[in-house]
């Protein structure tokens, strides 16, 4: 009887394959499309890319643009900063999310709703704008033309929406798990230590988010490192592709290709954190 | 799931790591070491990375206790963060700046003579042909701030490039170009009835509108949007309003590449043979030289006029005052050795810029220096008198513009309206009078209120600083023009 | 704004193991605790981290903004020209604002009613415990995220050309034109592309916050449900989406927010054309208060603020309008 259900739903399963998978991977692949045609771009020469419009084969497998990107993009000198100021700032966002997202959803305390609400308001504000007197800040802080200030800076203005996602889960979380927590005798810390693991999929969701972003950003390590040029990363040695005549696209491509495979790892990595938080918790 | 402890011991040594790493970033490479000085330079030509590392190492290999560190940075990014960087006093030595005069860079206490006792020798000057360094432009209370790096008679835009290869196929001749508005019409109308190419390359997106139209305007008009003559921002005037109506016609005739493109994509298209003719200046040899399109598959030839005969010309500015001594710099003596070292007409930099034929400099004899031959056709065009002339300059005939704001002010709202007003004349197929006669009239009513307001809190200044009646389209305004 | 979640209808679970362990969740119940003695101290060294950048990076740099606001200055040197109000006044009397205002909440609003449903369709598919591949599909349509703007730009503007590009050249042999068709040279057409851009860029990030506000759905749920004989789609609207509501909204609200300081795309892919067309508001800032050196970074400023607060309006309004709604179909019990 049990046999015969599973078996059942087995072919469920396999019909619903079936159907579903044709229709993502033909989906999938036009999605992918103009992500393929850069990583081609970066094999092909300038009039290559031009001429060849949407054919994803390189006109000849040219290497120079990578030895380009290599040189001019500075991958050699900028990588490590690179990886340190994605690494620390997300480490940071993390952390601080996470906190503070945990009291907010869990506790009550006299100001509460108003920095919720705060918290809600500021997303509003474009962070692209304010770019000067966070300037005037780390530059007060002493903290210019160091990787302390980079990483501070880049750390600093995201968090709101982080912490939302956090209060979110937080208050998913039954009572009663706490209430468990609490007759084991887990005190606030504790209590926090339990219940943080179960909040992978956010985990997952700002290590992914704040990485990508910080590993593309250029506004700050560049307005940062004036006076420190080689604290600068990636994405301000990819501006040296664009001239005051001319943009050097196929170096682009080449160099985003290489900048592409930590991020995908990153990703590939932390997806495995999306499994059923809650459910794994109560089945333990 | 990945066990807890693990990743807490994960986050825990980044942290520490980061930290240290973090700490570690101030201290270490503060100076070059020793008795050598760090001459630091900041421009926007990404172009000329390597051209500046070279000729940086040579020139510490003559003078040994020197060394050039020479960045480049993102044009659009370099005007942000340049003043962050004097704000914060960490400047460059040298910079490169054409987007505001000699006044306004004084007045922000950003640069310094060129030479740490302000005054420079004659055999400096000499360098230059006669008149290029005049009160106002380059020179400030008897000091000189800044020379005239590129020259300005050839260095510019309003250039026709033809593809030898699209004209061989249509049966035209390269070597005789159109020369006419008319002719321009039949030679299109060939390339597209023989050959699969297009038959203009003309960038149509935002300001790249300015290739196609600098390229036409100039036999027409001499004014870039402002009339010396009258003293008026213009845009409707008739000679304009016939030259739009005349690119609306190549348009509707399907002789400009279709598509709203911008300069980097239709620059490629005429590099691919797929368009036979291009609009654009002086820049371009080296620009088509380095993704691989030579100067021996294409011409250079003058713009074409109206079939009634030019009326205009393109305009030179003294906008060519282009590297600045920092007000910030510790090290002006070798400053000054270094900006000697550089504008030597025989010296290193002179020869390696030529080879690369990044462009023609004020400094040198162009005619001897030049070998590109694409370069050598525009100097030949650029060179014919009446075909680019030198405009009045406001500054040189009321000394107080240098203090007024109103012209900057004028034209810093909406930067981008004429070249917008274009842009939906040509998608939409109205006359440019009618879209155009907003933006004119308001920047002349921000000119003449701000000149008013100026005037009246003391400054010497009034429309009649921007109105030269006596100055004829096709003529240079030359510098003893202003006594009158 | 609050984080009550709504009751999800109430499937019902069979009472099995009481232990606390083992008990099904039941609706999270959202009354707060109160802090005493040495907690206190936790509350504070929890909310410090985040309270000190927040301070930092984020409350006075808007202080500050405000402050620019009112003044005319370009970024450096001292900030001594008050001109009160007229900045306000210069964007408020400009018809290019408000052109600008109307394009961001079209854009906006078509961006976020069409990126939400299906980025959560395929967060909902790949979630499925039968599908074979996730890993893989997750990753591709990931995969444009990671793109920057300016380069995505550039892959369409070659993709989309009238003269050699895939699009065209696709509808050309399709019989469906006959000449190049520019998109961009028509506001709505260029519009039109510059949503659809803007979804195949983003997707992959709704569909990342739907698959992670999807796991805090317990499998008990679903599976009690499944004894009684719920199927599918009674599944996803009974329980899936009501128990994820408390994280939709914030993820909507990001949507519209993050759709509304659209600026890369427009740059590379527009240029605010035709004409001036398709201005946003972050593109109309950029071009008068950036576009020409002195910068007006007080314009810019109160540009900004200004924005800021309609967008703030609009979102709560919206937001007061659906509680409002919600509540009048309790009161009728529709």
């Amino acid at each position: 009887m049990a046999a015969t259900t599973r078996a059942g739903r087995r072919s469920h399963a396999v019909r619903a394959n079936l159907i579903a998978l044709p229709i993502l991977l033909v989906v999938g692949l036009v999605w992918v499309y103009p992500f393929l045609w850069t990583i081609s771009a970066a094999f092909k020469t300038q009039a290559g890319m031009f001429t060849s419009g949407a054919s994803l084969l390189p006109d000849q497998l040219n290497f120079d643009n990578f030895v380009r990107a290599w040189v001019n993009a500075g991958f050699s000198g900028y990588f490590f900063n690179t990886v340190l100021y994605s690494a620390a700032s997300t480490l940071v966002e993390l952390v601080k999310a996470a906190l503070c997202g945990y009291v907010l959803a869990r506790y009550e305390f006299p100001g509460r709703t108003l920095l919720y609400r705060m918290i809600v308001g500021t997303l509003f504000i474009p962070v692209a704008s304010i770019i000067v007197p966070q300037f005037v800040l780390i530059e007060n802080l002493g903290l210019l033309n160091t990787r302390a200030g980079v990483i501070l800076a880049m750390s600093g203005g995201a968090g709101a929406l982080y912490v939302l996602l956090f209060v979110g889960f937080f208050s998913s979380v039954p009572t009663d798990l706490f209430e468990a927590a609490k007759l084991d005798g887990a005190g606030f810390l504790k209590t926090f230590r339990l219940i943080l693991p179960l909040a992978k999929p956010v985990i997952a969701v700002v290590v992914i988010f704040q990485f990508i972003s910080s590993w593309n950003e250029f506004n700050i390590p560049l307005v940062f490192t004036l006076g420190q040029p080689e604290l600068q990363n990636l994405a301000v040695g990819m501006l040296s592709f664009q001239g005051e005549h001319a943009t050097d696209w196929t170096g682009f491509a080449a160099g985003m290709t290489i900048s592409f495979l930590p991020m995908l790892m990153i990703f590939l990595f932390f997806q495995s954190y999306f499994t059923r938080g809650l459910a794994g918790a109560t089945k333990e | 799931m990945i066990p807890r402890s693990r990743l807490t011991a994960v986050m825990a040594t980044t942290a520490m790591a980061s930290l240290l790493v973090a700490a570690c970033g101030t201290s270490s490479n503060q100076s070059g070491g020793g008795s050598q000085t760090t001459l630091r330079i900041w421009d926007f030509s990404a172009e000329q990375v390597n051209f500046h590392k070279d000729i940086g190492a040579q020139f510490t290999k003559e003078h040994p206790d020197i060394k050039i560190d020479w960045r480049s940075i993102t044009q659009s990014e370099y005007m942000k963060t340049l003043p962050l960087a004097f704000q914060s006093n960490q400047a460059p030595d040298m910079f490169y700046w054409n987007a505001l005069g000699l006044s306004q860079l004084t007045d922000q206490k950003w640069i310094r003579p060129l030479n740490p006792s302000g005054t420079i020798p004659a055999d400096f000057t000499k360098r230059w042909p006669e008149g290029s360094f005049l009160e106002g432009i380059n020179m400030q209370d008897g000091k000189t701030y800044g020379f005239p790096f590129s020259e300005n008679l050839y260095w510019g835009s309003g250039y026709m490039f033809l593809n030898k290869k699209v004209f061989q196929e249509a049966g035209l001749d390269v070597n005789s170009p159109p020369k006419t508005w008319t002719d321009l019409k039949n030679a299109c109308a060939q390339i597209k009835s023989k050959t699969k190419a297009q038959c203009i390359a003309a960038p149509t997106k935002g300001v790249d509108m300015q290739r196609i139209w600098y390229g036409l305007i100039g036999s027409v008009s001499t004014d870039e949007f402002f009339d010396y003559k009258t003293g008026k921002f213009d845009l409707t005037e008739p000679a304009q309003t016939k030259t739009f109506a005349f690119i609306q016609e190549l348009n509707k005739a399907g002789y400009l590449a279709p598509g709203t493109n911008d300069k980097n994509f239709s620059r490629q298209q005429f590099a691919a043979d797929q368009a036979g003719i291009m609009f654009d200046g002086t820049w371009l040899p080296s620009v088509w030289a380095s993704q691989g399109f030579s100067s021996d598959k294409y011409v250079v030839a003058p713009r074409v006029n109206p079939d009634s005969g030019q009326t205009g010309a393109a305009g030179r500015k003294y906008d060519n005052n282009k590297y600045w001594v920092s007000s910030q710099t510790k090290h002006p003596d070798a400053m000054w050795t270094f900006i000697q070292w550089m504008t030597d007409p025989n010296g290193y930099f002179v020869k390696q810029y030529y080879k690369s034929a990044f462009g023609t400099l004020a400094y040198v004899d162009n005619q001897k220096m030049v070998t590109d031959p694409a370069l050598r056709q525009i100097m030949e065009i650029g060179g014919k008198p009446g075909y680019r002339v030198q405009l009045p300059v406001p500054l040189l005939k009321c000394p107080d513009i240098a203090k007024s704001k109103a012209y900057v002010n004028a034209v810093a709202k909406s930067p981008d309206g004429e070249w917008e007003a274009m842009g939906e004349a040509l998608t939409s197929g109205q006359p440019l009078e009618s879209v155009g006669a907003a933006i004119a009239k308001q920047r002349q009513t921000a000119l003449e209120e701000g000149l008013k307001q100026e005037a009246a809190s003391g400054l010497k200044v009034s429309m009649d600083c921007y109105t030269f009646p006596d100055w004829e389209y096709t003529k240079d305004f030359t510098s003893d023009m202003y006594r009158n | 704004m609050t984080t009550t979640a709504p009751a999800p209808r109430r499937e019902r679970v069979p009472d099995r193991d009481r232990s606390p362990a083992k008990r099904v969740p039941e609706r999270p119940d959202h009354s707060r605790e109160r802090v005493r003695g040495i907690e206190r101290v936790w509350l504070l060294v929890f909310l410090a981290p985040f309270l000190l950048l927040y301070l930092g990076f984020t409350i006075w740099p808007l202080i500050a903004t405000i402050y620019y606001s009112f003044f005319d200055w370009s970024g450096v040197g001292p900030i001594d020209d008050f001109v009160g109000g007229s900045n306000y006044g210069t964007i408020l009397a400009d018809p290019l604002f408000w052109l600008s205002v109307v394009n961001t909440l079209v854009f906006a609003l078509l961006t976020t009613v069409i990126k939400l449903p299906i980025s959560l369709l395929a967060a909902i598919l790949l979630t499925r415990k039968w599908l074979r591949g996730k890993r893989f599909f997750r990753t591709m349509f990931f995969a444009p995220l990671i793109i920057p703007v300016a380069m995505a730009g550039l892959v369409f503007t070659y993709l989309l050309n009238p003269s050699n590009g895939a699009l065209n050249a696709i509808l050309r042999d399709l019989g469906l034109v006959d000449q190049g068709f520019d998109v961009f040279a028509n506001r709505w057409s260029a519009l039109v592309v510059l949503v659809l851009v803007s979804i195949w860029q983003i997707f992959g990030q709704y569909m990342i916050y739907w698959i992670a506000a999807l796991q805090n759905v317990p499998e008990e749920v679903y599976e009690a449900a499944a004894i009684d004989g719920a199927g599918e789609w009674k599944k996803l609207t009974r329980i899936t989406l009501p128990m994820i509501r408390p994280v939709a909204v914030i993820i909507a609200l990001l949507g519209l927010v993050n759709a509304m300081h659209v600026f890369g795309l427009v740059v590379t892919l527009t240029a605010g054309g035709p004409g001036t067309s398709t201005y946003v508001v972050s593109y109309f800032i950029y071009q008068n208060a950036f576009g020409s050196v002195p910068f007006a970074y007080g314009y810019a400023s109160a540009a900004a603020l200004l924005f800021s607060v309609i967008a703030f309006v609009l979102v709560s309004a919206q937001g007061l309008a659906v509680r409002r709604a919600q509540r009048l179909r309790k009161e009728y019990g529709v």
